[in-house]
């Protein structure tokens, strides 16, 4: 029987930190990086380019909608099998859009097989990571976090290279491989027993009849706690917001006149301002517990200010400051 | 005295097929339209390279024709911009560009209506596809197209080549290859794409005016390339999860050994 210990604050915890990194490249920077298939997807498949863009839609969407479903479970079952199977299925909807004959093949196993996979991925291995963390937490979590800018960096120049050498069906292939490595970063995940677990397994036996099981099955005793309800909204509303402007500074930046090799260095830029602010805002908010509040309140409005400047960004130069800034106030405000 | 017969027939010959020539062309250009000298036209234009702009005229050459206005057609339909109501033996049109190629008829319009015609040619010009290559499977079927932007004048002639080394070859209709022209595009049809079919591809529009080409590159990729990189990723992630799952389980069991030594 384990021992119950603190949170370790290192030690195997930066391993967890590590596999973390990759999962968390592997899955943003690969969701990210999806719009370098799409035209090859609406060659392919004959369909307008509107139409392909469901695909990431649809597993963004199915890996979010399901997160709450695969953290109950992660903590029924141990966040290690959870993270595995969903490596596995992640992969497995990759080889499936391989043998894809139609666009709508595409969208159940690129979009929920995979989606359902990365749900699986993301919320246990976060939740693990904080489990490892106390003091150290957010810039544990910033270092992870890290990831999603290097690989969304790296991945786009290597989804065109691999589209040039193997064709579309190919590289969905390969990318089946290269997700399979999920279930490595799956494996490090060590389980640890914590003191509180101890207390929250007492309450436990008390659940009877499928009403009240199903509601500590998904802990749904959260809900009635006023302060997680606020901050869940809080980060609903951003998180409305969070993916658009990223998505549409570059057709913004090649609408103003400028020409798309630098439109795609704006997103390069702002990626890397991405990293540089998560690991800023992961150290200070480690130092600054108590005001925690209060600088997410003001990154938060920054980031708001930001957005309404991006109209007056005209000229190149300004629009590259005006994003780089955005994702930096974007990134300190999200951690 | 044999062969100064044969110079002098033969320079007759040459003289005369000289003159049969010249009548024909001038006569191509304004036969059965009206007397030869009525009309004086000026020259067959050619568009391109530079020449973007030239101006046509025409003017009566008699007196005793009475003229109550003029229009110009273009291609055998009359341009209302340009009908003026006058008595003025003279009319010009200035072409001011590529598009403008075509065959255009000077009308001298009156109870005697007399007209000619100008040709004036231009060079095609094909549009620019947006994606430069295109890729597919061994044993799939491949359409390469080329489509005109600009039609000019005479109508274009098409025909499609492959690089090879540093030259082009030509493509004939062949059992595996088709080629298909219609009105302004042309069709390079492959039925089965092979390996060897992969390459640049060039289609020309040539007409006597100019030439326009357009070069695309085909990628022919198989199915199974991209198998053993698949395999072998997979081979990886297998061979570090034993790698992982060997370490923990002697982590676990050492730390058991631990406890045990400390429990005794």
């Amino acid at each position: 029987m384990p021992q119950p210990q603190e949170p370790p604050d290192g030690g195997w915890g930066w391993v967890i930190v590590g596999a973390t990194f990759l999962q968390f490249s592997l899955l943003f920077g690969v969701l990210r990086s999806m719009g370098v298939f799409f035209v090859e997807f609406s060659n392919h498949f004959g369909e307008p380019s509107g139409r392909v863009s469901w695909i990431s839609s649809t597993s963004l969407f199915i890996h979010q909608f399901l997160s709450p479903l695969a953290s109950a479970i992660a903590n029924r079952f141990g966040a290690r099998p959870v993270v595995i199977a969903g490596g596995i299925l992640a992969s497995t909807g990759f080889t499936c859009a391989y043998f894809a004959q139609e666009l709508n093949h595409v969208f159940l196993s690129l979009g929920v097989v995979t989606g359902l996979g990365w749900a699986l991925v993301f919320g246990p291995s976060v939740s693990t990571l904080s489990r490892y963390f106390d003091h150290r937490r957010t810039l544990a979590l910033g270092v992870a976090f890290t990831g999603v800018g290097i690989s969304s960096f790296a991945f786009s120049p290597l989804f065109q290279l691999l589209l040039d050498k193997y064709g579309l069906q190919g590289a969905l292939l390969i990318l089946a491989g290269i997700e399979l490595n999920l279930c490595l970063c799956g494996m490090l995940l060590r389980p640890i027993t914590l003191k509180e677990d101890l207390m929250q397994s007492k309450l436990k036996d008390k659940a009877t009849g499928i009403l009240q099981k199903l509601v500590q099955f998904f802990d749904l005793s959260l809900l009635t706690d006023r302060g997680f309800i606020l901050y869940v909204l809080s980060i609903s509303f951003t998180n409305f917001g969070y993916f658009i402007p990223i998505i549409h500074l570059v057709p913004h930046a090649k609408l103003l006149g400028h020409d798309s090799y630098s439109a795609a260095f704006l997103l390069s830029a702002a990626s890397i301002t991405d990293i540089f602010s998560r690991l800023l805002c992961g150290w200070l908010a480690d130092r600054y517990k108590a005001q925690m509040l209060y600088i997410y309140v003001m990154w938060a409005m920054a980031t708001g200010i930001t957005i309404t400047l991006i109209p007056v960004g005209t000229t190149y130069v300004s629009l590259l400051m005006i994003s780089m800034f955005y994702d930096y106030l974007l990134e300190l405000s999200v951690l | 005295m044999n062969t100064t017969l044969l110079r002098l027939v033969l320079g007759n010959f040459h003289n005369v097929l000289h003159f049969v020539l010249m009548s024909l062309l001038i006569g191509n250009s304004s036969a059965l339209d009206s007397p030869v000298g009525v009309i004086e036209r000026s020259a067959n234009v050619i568009l391109g390279n530079g020449t973007e702009s030239a101006t046509i005229s025409c003017s009566l050459n008699t007196a005793a024709h009475t003229v109550n206005g003029n229009v110009w057609l273009r291609n055998g339909r009359e341009m209302p911009d340009t009908e003026v109501n006058s008595s003025k033996h003279f009319m010009n049109y200035t072409v001011s560009n590529l598009m403008d190629a075509g065959v255009y008829t000077c009308v001298f319009k009156g109870p005697d209506q007399v007209n000619t015609t100008i040709i004036v040619q231009g060079p095609p010009v094909l549009s620019k596809h947006k994606r430069m290559y295109t890729s597919v499977y061994v044993g799939s079927k491949v359409q390469l197209h080329c489509v005109l932007g600009l039609h000019g004048f005479p109508p274009v002639s098409w025909s499609w080549m492959k690089l090879n080394g540093t030259a082009f070859d030509k493509i004939e209709n062949q059992t595996h290859a088709t080629v298909t022209r219609t009105d302004g595009h042309s069709v390079l049809l492959l039925h089965s794409v092979q390996l060897i079919d992969a390459g640049e591809y060039r289609c020309e529009a040539r007409n006597s005016a100019g030439t326009a080409h357009f070069v695309q590159i085909l990628r022919v990729h198989s199915m199974r390339a991209a198998l053993w990189p698949f395999l072998a990723i997979v081979a990886e992630v297998l061979l570090l999860c034993s790698i992982i799952i060997g370490c923990e389980q002697l982590h676990k069991s050492r730390s058991e050994k631990q406890e045990e030594l400390k429990e005794n």
